[in-house]
C-alpha cells in the first residue's frame, strides 16, 4: 500500500533513456487504479509513465528488460531483483506481443517474388543470351577440346571401365562411313565431323561441342531400317551444322554454376552433375529441334531416303514400353512427337525411295560392336 | 575528475535456456528446409547478448530474422550473377569441369582440382571480404547497450582493397605478415565503429601481436622436423609431427585468442573508455576438449532411439519375408516406423548441435565476456543515441558464403 492509500507498489530499478548512456537508478511503481508503470527519480520526480498495455519484454532473453511499444521509443528499464521483474509482467497484458508486421508483409511477398523474377532473369534471359554470344568465339580448338571431354565423361559415367567404350568392327565402321558420307554429301560444316558408335544400351544419339556425333549401340539395334538410323544421324547433323552442342555447353555452365550456389557447393560438385545430365538428355530449345528435324528431312531427301524413317521410328519407340534404361531420353526433351511425324509425313512425296545402305551394309552397321 | 569505476564483464546465460531455445530453433530450421535459420540465428543471438553484461547490464539485439531473410535474397541474386558468368568464362577458355570430377582422379587431376577450387576461392574472395565488413556493421548496427546503438562508418570497399592486399602480402610471406594483416584489419574496422556519438579508436603497433603469433612458425618448424626425424627413424617422426599438428591446432587457437585480447586491451571509446582482456589459452582449449566429449556422449544418447527403430525395422522385414515385398510395397508398419525413424534421426541432430551451442560454444565465449572489463571516468554519461542504419542486405552476402562467427 502506498502511502497516499492508492494500491500502489514500488521496486528499484535502472532505467535508461534511450537519449545518453548514463545510467539512472529510479523507482518503478505501479499504479493499477490508472494501469500505469510509474518510472520516478530517486528525487520522486516523474521520468515516464508507461501504460501496462504497452509494457513490452525483450524476448529470448537471459534476463527480464522492460521496454514501451512504440517506433521512438528507445528507453530500457531493467529491475534490480527478478522477482519484482516478475510482479510487473504478471500485469502487463501484451508482454510478448511483437510488433505488427504490417508493411513488412507486402516487402516480404515483394523481395521474394522480385528475388524469384531475377533468378528467372538469369537463368532464362541473361545466361543463355550471354552464352550464345560467346559461344561464337570459342576457337576450334577449345570446342573441339570440350567435345572431347564430354565423351570422356558420358564414357566414365556409363561404363564399368572394362572392355571397348567405342565399336571397332572395320565392316560396321565403314557402312557408317558410307551413311555419313551420302547424308554429308555437299554440305559444309564448321568442324570436321567425326561419327562413332558406342558399346551402350541406350537408345540414344548425341552431338558433342566440336563436330562429334555419337550414337549408342541400343539405337541401332532398335532401328528396323538403316533410314531410321540415317534420320537420326542426319538430325544430330543438323545440330553440328548449328553449333547448338556448343551454345547449349556454355548455357548448362552458367545455369549450373549459379545453381550450385543455391546447393551451397560452390566449387564443383552439383554442377557436373548437372552438365553431365543436361548432356545426355542433350537440352536443347524446341526451335533448334525444329531446325535439325527439318535439316535432317532435306538430307535424307537429298540420297532419296524415306522422310517417314524419322516419324516411324520415333512412334514405335514411344509405344514400347521402357524396358531399356533411359530408352525414351532421346524424346523427352524433344517437341512433341505428333508434330514431328506430321512435319515428316508431311515431306513424304509421291516417289519411291531407296533404302540409304545396301541389305549387307545394313547387316555390317548392325555388328559394329561385335568385335 | 571523476575517479576511474570498472565495469566487469559477465555472463548470465544459462545451459537449460539456451539448450531450449537451440533445439526449438534448430528443429524448426530442419523442418522449414532451411529457411527458418534466419530466424534462428537471431533468436539465439538475441539470447547470447541479453545474456553478455558488462556490470550485469545487459547488451540488446534487435536484429530481425525478416530483414536476414530479405537480405538474404539480394546478395544470392547478386552471387548468381558473379558465379554464371564465372562459370561461362571457364567454359569459354577451354576448362571443362567434368574433366576434373571422376572417381578416379590421379595426381595431375587432384592438383588441378585442388587448383580450380583455390581459383574459385580466390575469385570469391573479395566478396567474403566484402562480406565480413557488411556483416560487421549490420551486426553492430542491431546491438544495442543501455539503449544506445553501436553503428559503424560505410566502408566496405576499403576494407575489400586493404583485405586483398594484406592477403597477398601475408601469403608471399607465408604467413609471417598475418599479425600485419589482422591488426590492421582490426584497426580499420574499430576506428569506424561507434557506440552512440563516441567513436572507437584501436591503438597500439601490429608488431605487439607477434608475442601471439611465434608459437605457429615453431609448429610449422617442429613439423618439418619431423619430416627429417621420418627419414632416419620413422616412429619417432611420426610422433614429433603428431605432437607439431597438436601444438598448430593449439597455437592457431592462442594467436585468434590474444590477438584479440591485445587488440582490445588497446582499443578505446570516446578518449575516455578503456577496456582489459585476459581470456587464457589453456581454459579455453580444456572448456573445447571437455565440452567436445560432453557432446560426444550426447551424441551417443541421442542416436540410440534411431538405432533402435532401426533395428525393429529389419526385424519386422525379416518377418515379412521377401516374397511379400515383390510388388515394390512395403507393409504400413514398415512405413509408419521408418517415418519414426527419420523423425527420431532429426531429433538427434538438433540434440547434437545444441548440445554443442551450450557444451562447447557458450562456455568458451563466457570465458572470454567474463575476461573482459571496461574502465571509464565518467565518459559514459556524455554518449549521446545516434541515428539507425539501415542495411538492406544485412548480412545476406555473409550468410549465403558462410562467412561469420559462431552466433
Amino acid at each position: 500500500m502506498g502511502a497516499d492509500g492508492i494500491d500502489a507498489w514500488d521496486a528499484p530499478a535502472v532505467f535508461y533513456d534511450g537519449l545518453s548512456a548514463g545510467k539512472i537508478p529510479v523507482r518503478a511503481t505501479l499504479r493499477i487504479e490508472t494501469s500505469r508503470l510509474e518510472i520516478s527519480s530517486l528525487g520522486g520526480e516523474v521520468l515516464q509513465s508507461w501504460p501496462f498495455e504497452q509494457l513490452r519484454r525483450m524476448q529470448d532473453s537471459a534476463q527480464e528488460v522492460f521496454y514501451l511499444a512504440s517506433n521512438t521509443a528507445e528507453a530500457r528499464l531493467i529491475f534490480d531483483s527478478e522477482a519484482d521483474a516478475k510482479r510487473v509482467a504478471a500485469v502487463a497484458p501484451k508482454l510478448d506481443k511483437s510488433a505488427p508486421l504490417g508493411r513488412q508483409w507486402s516487402k516480404l511477398i515483394l523481395w521474394t517474388s522480385g528475388a524469384l523474377a531475377a533468378f528467372a532473369l538469369i537463368l532464362f534471359v541473361l545466361i543463355p543470351n550471354l552464352a550464345d554470344q560467346l559461344a561464337r568465339f570459342v576457337p576450334e580448338e577449345q570446342e573441339h577440346k570440350l567435345g572431347r571431354s564430354v565423351v570422356r565423361y558420358l564414357e566414365r559415367n556409363l561404363t564399368s571401365g572394362e572392355g571397348l567404350w567405342t565399336c571397332k568392327d572395320p565392316a560396321g565402321v565403314a557402312a557408317l562411313e558410307t551413311m555419313s558420307a551420302r547424308l554429308m554429301d555437299g554440305k559444309s560444316y564448321p568442324a570436321k565431323v567425326t561419327i562413332e558408335v558406342v558399346d551402350h544400351p541406350m537408345v540414344n544419339a548425341f552431338a558433342v561441342p566440336g563436330g562429334s556425333v555419337v550414337l549408342m549401340k541400343g539405337l541401332i539395334e532398335r532401328a528396323e531400317s538403316p533410314d531410321e538410323v540415317a534420320a537420326v544421324l542426319a538430325h544430330e547433323l543438323g545440330h553440328v551444322a548449328t553449333r547448338d552442342p556448343i551454345r547449349m555447353m556454355m548455357r548448362t555452365a552458367g545455369t549450373a554454376g549459379m545453381l550450385s550456389l543455391l546447393f551451397g557447393d560452390a566449387t564443383g560438385g552439383a554442377f557436373v552433375t548437372i552438365m553431365g545430365d543436361a548432356l545426355l538428355r542433350a537440352k536443347y530449345s524446341r526451335n533448334a529441334e525444329r531446325a535439325a528435324d527439318l535439316y535432317a528431312l532435306a538430307s535424307l531427301e537429298r540420297v532419296s531416303a524415306s522422310p517417314e524413317a524419322l516419324a516411324t521410328f520415333f512412334e514405335r519407340l514411344q509405344k514400347e514400353p521402357q524396358i531399356d534404361l533411359g530408352a525414351l531420353n532421346l524424346f523427352a526433351s524433344h517437341p512433341a512427337l505428333e508434330e514431328r511425324a506430321l512435319t515428316a509425313r508431311v515431306a513424304l512425296q509421291d516417289k519411291s525411295y531407296v533404302q540409304i545402305l545396301s541389305a549387307q551394309e545394313w547387316q555390317d552397321l548392325r555388328g559394329v560392336c561385335d568385335s | 575528475m571523476i575517479p576511474e569505476r570498472t565495469l566487469e564483464g559477465k555472463f548470465e546465460g544459462t545451459r537449460g535456456a539456451l539448450f531450449l531455445l537451440a533445439l526449438k530453433t534448430t528443429l524448426l530450421t530442419f523442418f522449414t528446409l532451411g529457411v527458418y535459420r534466419f530466424w534462428a540465428k537471431t533468436r539465439i543471438r538475441r539470447y547470447i547478448w541479453n545474456a553478455t553484461q558488462p556490470n550485469g547490464e545487459p547488451f540488446e539485439y534487435t536484429g530481425t530474422g525478416l530483414e536476414k531473410f530479405l537480405g538474404f535474397l539480394i546478395a544470392i541474386v547478386v552471387l548468381a550473377v558473379y558465379l554464371g558468368v564465372f562459370n561461362l568464362g571457364l567454359t569459354f577458355f577451354g576448362l571443362s569441369l567434368l574433366d576434373l570430377f571422376t572417381d578416379q582422379p590421379n595426381e595431375q587431376l587432384i592438383l588441378l582440382q585442388a587448383g580450380l577450387t583455390f581459383g574459385i576461392f580466390v575469385f570469391l574472395l573479395p566478396f567474403i571480404y566484402f562480406a565480413q565488413y557488411r556483416g560487421r556493421r549490420y551486426m553492430m548496427s542491431r546491438t544495442r547497450w543501455r539503449g544506445i546503438r553501436f553503428g559503424m562508418d560505410k566502408g566496405s570497399l576499403g576494407y575489400v582493397v586493404r583485405a586483398v592486399l594484406y592477403s597477398i602480402l601475408s601469403l608471399l610471406t607465408l604467413t609471417a605478415l598475418a599479425p600485419l594483416m589482422v591488426f590492421k584489419l582490426e584497426k580499420y574496422k574499430t576506428d569506424r565503429t561507434w557506440y552512440g556519438t563516441g567513436q572507437f579508436q584501436q591503438g597500439g603497433r601490429w608488431t605487439s601481436l607477434y608475442r601471439a603469433y611465434w608459437p605457429i612458425p615453431f609448429g610449422v618448424l617442429l613439423f618439418v622436423v619431423g619430416g627429417f626425424v621420418m627419414t632416419s627413424s620413422e616412429g619417432l617422426g611420426i610422433l614429433v609431427m603428431v605432437l607439431a599438428y597438436i601444438w598448430l591446432m593449439i597455437a592457431i587457437v592462442h594467436f585468434r585468442l590474444q590477438s584479440f585480447a591485445i587488440m582490445a586491451r588497446h582499443k578505446s571509446l570516446a578518449d575516455d573508455v578503456t577496456f582489459t582482456a585476459e581470456p587464457q589459452t589453456p581454459a579455453v582449449v580444456g572448456t573445447y576438449l571437455l565440452g567436445t566429449l560432453m557432446v560426444i556422449l550426447i551424441s551417443i544418447a541421442a542416436f540410440i532411439p534411431v538405432v533402435l527403430v532401426g533395428i525393429l525395422i529389419s526385424v519386422m522385414m525379416g518377418s515379412v519375408g521377401p516374397a511379400q515385398l515383390t510388388g515394390g510395397q512395403f507393409p504400413p508398419t514398415v512405413i509408419a516406423s521408418g517415418v519414426i525413424a527419420a523423425i527420431f534421426y532429426v531429433i538427434a541432430l538438433a540434440v547434437v548441435a545444441a548440445a554443442a551451442m551450450v557444451y562447447v560454444t557458450q562456455p568458451i565465449y563466457a570465458h572470454i565476456v567474463t575476461s573482459c572489463a571496461l574502465k571509464h571516468s565518467g565518459g559514459l554519461k556524455e554518449i549521446r543515441q545516434r541515428p539507425g542504419d539501415e542495411q538492406a542486405d544485412a548480412d545476406g552476402f555473409a550468410d549465403a558464403l558462410d562467412v561469420g562467427g559462431a552466433f
